[in-house]
């Protein structure tokens, strides 16, 4: 009898250590996958005139490298640690949203595994480097498949982030145990927060790049391909979410390093009450200097110095942090473990790339430097350097904790010197080639680039080997290293108060109340303020009666693999398509019936300030709908961009009247505006306790939702047949894909009002019906919000 | 009833915007070159009222509101970017 056990737990688990887990083994994977393309175009490189590579291979290899490692590597190794920790760090018994979690893992596995198999798509896949430039990615430059391929597995990617950030602020702000204030959360929880922020606000910016992109790729609109759009409009986008994007994969390995020099220094860390603002003043700059990255595309004179400023403004905080971090140091007792020795390593890694970054600051020296090896020397140092080696800090700090099971310290060390050896040899040479541009795939002896690049080359394997040993070390001492106390390091955050491995739900004692002499656990019901618990009663801390199974879901793989196949199928076929799209329905409903169980209710029993009063699904649809602003925001500039663009570029912008019917758009706004009436006054009639006035107001609102998207449907159907097509102009192209993406969100809510309907008729109480009302009717309000600026916008200027 | 009048009033001044957007739209000779901000500012004030009066529920809007309020300032400085990217000239030929 073959015992399935195991497999069910690593597929339907919703636990966060688990989930952790996934995310680590998976990050690690595609670490290996990203390297080894590394090393085949370093080889290529080794020598002059080499023809290791054809050029296309070439592009295709540096390309999936850069997006491997920023997006299915150091931000998800960071959402490992964070998954498994940020939790335990808050005192909580899981995330807030616990299948969410587990759906944005699997989404980001299937997301990795459509853009790796865009390699076997005719064609090969995108080459067109990671910053995606137009118009290389345009079909003229780009027509093969697998750079489509690659364009949704980054929407994909971007869905399972942005719903995972929601699910850490929520858990951070709502969950966090009694007397566990915001200043009390160790670092690395802090430097998440900020992560998670910084990815709300600016992933969405660049699925509205990729909306765009993908609609010129798929359908012909004319964003990227028309002089009114063309290459500034998609560096402005891509850069705006880009450049926060470089902290997003700092700031975990950043906080770890905080946090060790603490730990291994014995040492309170230094003005934490000063890193935290300095966090909070880069997270916020980190949003005002994307535009150093286009100092070169003829931008005006005014936005060169503005954002020269801004971008060595940004190195205000990082150096006052890293002076802060130093001063921890200070008359500590420091004991250098292969963690100590890594966060040490990061640091000074960290502060060679800023030293460089700071010359690319300037106008002058970036228009030297751009384009060349120099600035890929100095991001390695910066987000390899100062994010990759914190992050491997942080797997050897927490090495014993999540396996329970010490490594081996002399193996870890001689891991650390080959790194470092390796990291230098490998990096600091491209310095020096300052002169030799960084995008192309081979060079002539003439140039005198040869040496450097061999060295390069032998840096760069003399790397990937030192990653061997960690990968040896670790796996051994997983299953044989010597047991680990519940304490190895003498840490100070809560996961060391926990036995090493946790238990399943973290705090066996009870419910961890934290205070400024230290740490007591009470039982729940106390701490609880004598109420009973949301999941029935169940003990906070161990097993307490609860088995793990009850907590397993086979929805978020489901869904996740439903949603792979579609969009594969996209691209490669209507049955895979198709297959897909039933797999996602039968998902979805399966969601909708374990939803009306109740099975993840997790209670807030502790600190939630700020957001004392919103419930925990309030605040996620609230969290979600800031990232909707930073989404509909790119793409209204976008739309302002086009439209001003226009007169100076040779195109008449249609005027009001000419081309869309104003009465018609009129008439269809107050359809739209009624329905937000009527989901209000569903809300009202929860609240009066009246089901009739409840479900009579539900299905009003969802009569005028779907008599809106007929009308809409009607109206494209009209435009289609007076010429006006995706590809007819700037203006077609905008008009289509701001209410395409609009229309998309009325219809995702039209699927939620008919599960909301079904629950209503279900519901025992109104009140019970009226909480999901309340949160569907904000985001219904959004969806009304939005129409009421494309209605003037497309229609009325 | 408070509730059904506030939210009826919040209909009303949402419908009353929608009329005078329009009415601005067809005849600009009224605003003159204020046509444009005055259908935008209207657009805003119906946004406003759909947050504040729609969305925000029983709940105290605070801390919603600040975190709306930096969601928007977020996206500020690329809407200035795009704009002066568009509208100031040019730095000219690369050396």
């Amino acid at each position: 009898m073959v015992d399935w056990h195991p497999l069910k737990r690593w597929l339907f688990t919703t636990n966060h250590k688990d989930v952790g887990i996934l995310y680590l083994f998976t990050s690690l994977y595609f670490f290996v996958a990203a390297g080894l393309l590394a090393l085949t175009f370093r080889t290529q490189l080794a020598l002059p005139s080499n023809t290791f590579l054809q050029p296309d291979e070439y592009n295709q290899a540096v390309t999936t490298h850069g997006l491997l490692m920023l997006l299915w590597v150091l931000t998800p190794l960071g959402a490992a640690f964070a998954n498994y920790f940020v939790p335990i760090q808050i005192g909580a018994r899981d995330m807030a949203f616990p299948r969410l979690n587990a759906l944005s893992y699997w989404v980001y596995l299937s997301s990795g595994l459509l853009a790796l198999s865009s390699f076997f798509a005719s064609g090969g896949t995108a080459d067109w480097g990671w910053t995606t430039y137009a118009p290389l990615n345009t079909v003229e430059f780009s027509p093969q498949v697998g750079g489509s391929m690659m364009g949704l597995a980054l929407m994909l990617l971007m869905a399972s982030s942005i719903v995972s950030t929601v699910n850490f602020l929520v858990t951070i702000f709502r969950l966090r145990a009694p007397g566990m204030s915001l200043m009390r959360l160790p670092l690395f929880t802090w430097g998440w927060i900020f992560t998670s922020l910084l990815m709300l606000w600016a992933f969405p910016s660049f699925v509205s790049a990729l909306s765009l992109l993908i609609a010129d790729r798929a359908f012909g609109t004319v964003f990227f391909t028309s002089p009114q759009g063309g290459s500034l409009l998609w560096d402005h986008m891509f850069w705006f979410f880009g450049h926060p994007e470089v902290y997003v994969l700092l700031l975990p390995g950043f906080a770890i390093v905080g946090d060790l020099f603490s730990t291994f220094s014995r040492r309170p860390l230094y003005a934490k009450k000063i890193i935290i603002p300095c966090f909070a003043i880069a997270s916020i700059l980190s949003f005002t200097v994307w535009a150093h990255h286009m100092f070169m595309t003829g931008i005006s004179q005014s936005l060169l110095e503005a954002f020269n400023i801004t971008t060595e403004l940004i190195s205000i905080p990082f150096a006052i942090i890293v002076l802060a971090y130093i001063l921890t140091l200070r008359g500590g007792s420091i004991r250098f473990t292969t963690p100590m020795l890594f966060a040490v390593g990061s640091l000074g890694l960290f502060i060679i790339g800023g030293v460089t970054g700071v010359f690319n600051s300037s106008v002058a020296l970036d228009t030297a430097f751009r384009g060349t090896f120099w600035v890929v020397g100095h991001f390695h140092y910066t987000i390899v350097g100062g994010g990759l080696t914190g992050l491997f800090a942080g797997l050897y700090y927490w090495f014993p904790k999540i396996t329970g099971r010490m490594y081996n310290e002399r193996l870890g060390k001689i891991h650390f010197v080959i790194y470092m050896i390796g990291f230098n040899l490998l990096y600091f040479p491209m310095h020096l080639l300052y002169d030799m541009p960084r995008r192309i795939f081979t060079y002539d002896a003439s140039t005198g680039w040869g040496p450097l690049n061999l060295l390069i080359t032998i840096g760069g394997f003399t790397f990937g080997i030192s990653q061997l040993i960690m990968f040896a070390n670790l796996l051994w001492s997983a299953r044989r290293g010597p047991q680990a106390s519940q304490d190895p390091w003498g840490g100070y955050s809560l996961e060391w108060g926990v036995p090493s491995p946790p238990p399943e739900f973290n705090f066996p004692e009870g419910v961890p109340v934290v205070s400024a002499t230290g740490v007591t656990y009470r039982p729940v019901a106390a701490a609880n303020g004598g109420h009973a618990m949301a999941n029935g009663g169940h003990a906070y801390g161990g097993h307490g009666g609860e088995s793990s199974e009850e907590h397993w879901s086979r929805w978020p793989v489901v869904t996740a693999a439903g949603a792979g196949i579609a969009l594969w199928g996209v691209l490669m076929g209507v049955p895979a398509l198709i297959l897909g799209t039933v797999i996602l329905a039968v998902s979805f409903v399966g969601w909708g019936y374990e939803s009306l169980r109740g099975r993840e209710a997790i209670e807030a029993i502790g600190e939630k300030w700020p957001f004392d009063r919103l419930e925990n699904l309030s605040l996620g649809m609230w969290l979600f709908i800031f990232g909707e602003i930073a989404f509909f925001g790119t793409l209204f500039g976008a739309f302002v961009f086009l439209r001003m663009n226009s007169p100076l570029s040779g195109f008449a912008w249609p005027q009001p009247g000419s081309v869309h019917n104003i009465f018609f758009g009129g008439f269809n706004t107050i359809i739209l505006l009624t329905s937000g009436l009527t989901m209000v006054f569903a809300l009202m009639f929860a609240r009066q306790g009246s089901y009739r006035g409840l479900q009579g107001s539900l299905v009003a609102t969802f009569a005028l939702g779907a008599f809106f998207m007929v009308n809409k449907a009607f109206e494209w159907k009209e435009l289609f047949a007076s010429g006006f097509t995706f590809s007819t102009n700037p203006a077609s192209s905008i008009y289509y894909v701001l209410t395409g993406v609009h229309g998309a969100h009325v219809v995702a809510g039209l699927t939620a009002l008919t599960y909301l309907m079904v629950k209503a008729l279900k519901a025992r109480s109104t009140t019970e019906a009226g909480a999901s009302v309340e949160i569907f009717g904000i985001y219904w309000g959004m969806v009304d919000a939005v129409w009421v600026f494309l209605f003037p916008l497309l229609y009325l200027l | 009833m408070i509730d059904e009048a506030k939210y009826a009033a919040v209909y009303s001044i949402l419908m009353l915007g929608l009329i005078v957007e329009i009415l601005i739209a067809i005849d600009r000779s009224a605003l003159g070159a204020f046509a444009d901000a005055g259908i935008l500012a209207i657009a805003v004030l119906q946004a406003l009222f759909i947050f504040m009066v729609y969305m925000h529920g029983r709940y105290g809007p605070r801390p919603v509101a600040v975190f709306a309020v930096i969601s928007l300032l977020t996206v500020l400085p690329l809407f200035i970017a795009l704009l002066y990217s568009v509208v100031m000239p040019h730095h000219g030929s690369l050396p």
